[in-house]
């Protein structure tokens, strides 16, 4: 348990709290970016092993040593990957609350009632 | 109130749910996976970063696949911003000019924020970068221009042409990688070259290219049908 996966866990229940909570659609699709973020951290954290360098292998880095100096290079390119779709799926949802405002004038959620039950 | 208690309550199991990752010892040896592609990367695929020799050859087929969850992403922003013609008519407010300080700014950066773009492109496979965030980097300097011209219309054939083009060729590459290598992209069908060299690792900076092409495109694509919908 490191400190930046405390940290991870920690934004990932700000987030999930201000998904649960706001009744502002941007606000909510602030809290999704903010849930990716501590996912993000959570996975970067799980890869990194200390004192360990970037698996870049240059001038400080020889190829043969890769194994025994560098971190996970996994984890990074599965974030690298995550971060993508993420910004991806945040663009669509401020195009899903983009849409609603032009029907409805406002962004309160409680003013979309049409699903409710 | 109740709706309160069942707040809490889901923030209550998602903190046992993730418990068992938070109690784990951080690890102090490489995994399986990660132990091979740290050995035997850079002598496999002649990448000196193994993060972009995961992302372009590896886990390559991933990548793929999220290009296209980029390009229907894309394509929801634009199908849900969708006006018909009718709608179009009834605004017709000029975009008010930006500044000038913006607008000599974005001209004087848009060229340095282009190049520094390419250049983190084609340094992915040797340095931290690469298709996905040389791409993000290009789209920025398109950003900028957005912003500082509201009124100027982006030539749209050119970044069609580019966004086609762009993935048809990552899908080629992985293609020619099925005839004259071994499977589904293969980047070992062209020469390796010396580790460390701009033009090495067989065809991991071109694939970073189509990639970088493509997210760039995509990311103004985005852009430019959110903006339309604040003019």
């Amino acid at each position: 348990m490191t400190l930046v996966s405390i940290l991870g866990f920690a934004l990932v229940a700000i987030g999930l709290w201000g998904v649960l909570t706001q009744r502002h659609l941007v606000k909510i699709i602030v809290g999704f970016s903010i849930v990716d973020t501590g996912v993000h951290l959570v996975i970067v954290s799980l890869g990194y092993l200390k004192g360990r360098t970037a698996p870049i292998i240059d001038h400080a880095l020889a190829a043969g040593d890769a194994a025994s100096k560098a971190v996970d290079p996994i984890p990074s390119a599965l974030v690298l990957t995550a971060i993508v779709i993420g910004l991806a799926v945040t663009a669509l949802l401020l195009a899903f609350a983009v849409r609603v405002f032009r029907e409805k004038k406002t962004l309160n959620i409680d003013a979309i009632s049409e699903l409710k039950w | 109130m109740i709706k309160r208690l069942f707040i809490v309550l889901l923030l209550a199991v998602t903190v046992y749910l993730l418990y068992p990752l938070a109690v784990l010892t951080p690890q102090q040896t490489l995994g399986a996976a990660a132990t091979h592609v740290t050995e035997n990367g850079v002598s496999e695929l002649g990448a000196a970063n193994l993060v972009t020799s995961v992302i372009v050859s590896y886990r390559g087929l991933d990548t793929l696949g999220e290009v296209t969850v980029l390009f229907l992403a894309t394509a929801g922003v634009g199908f849900v911003l969708f006006r018909r013609r009718e709608e179009k008519a009834v605004k017709s407010t000029t975009p008010r000019a930006a500044s000038e300080f913006l607008q000599t700014g974005a001209l004087l950066l848009w060229p340095l924020i282009v190049l520094l773009g390419l250049y983190v492109i084609l340094h992915g496979h040797l340095s931290p970068g690469g298709g996905f965030q040389g791409g993000v980097i290009l789209a920025s300097a398109f950003l900028l221009v957005m912003l500082a011209f509201p009124g100027a219309a982006l030539p749209d054939s050119l970044r069609h042409a580019m966004e086609s083009l762009s993935g048809l060729a990552y899908v080629g590459i992985g293609l020619a990688g099925l005839l004259l290598g071994d499977y589904f992209l293969d980047t070992r069908i062209l020469p390796m070259g010396a580790v460390g060299q701009l033009i090495s690792a067989g065809a991991i900076p071109l694939i970073s290219v189509a990639i970088g092409l493509k997210v760039g495109a995509e990311m103004v694509t985005i852009l430019g049908h959110l903006r339309k919908e604040a003019s």
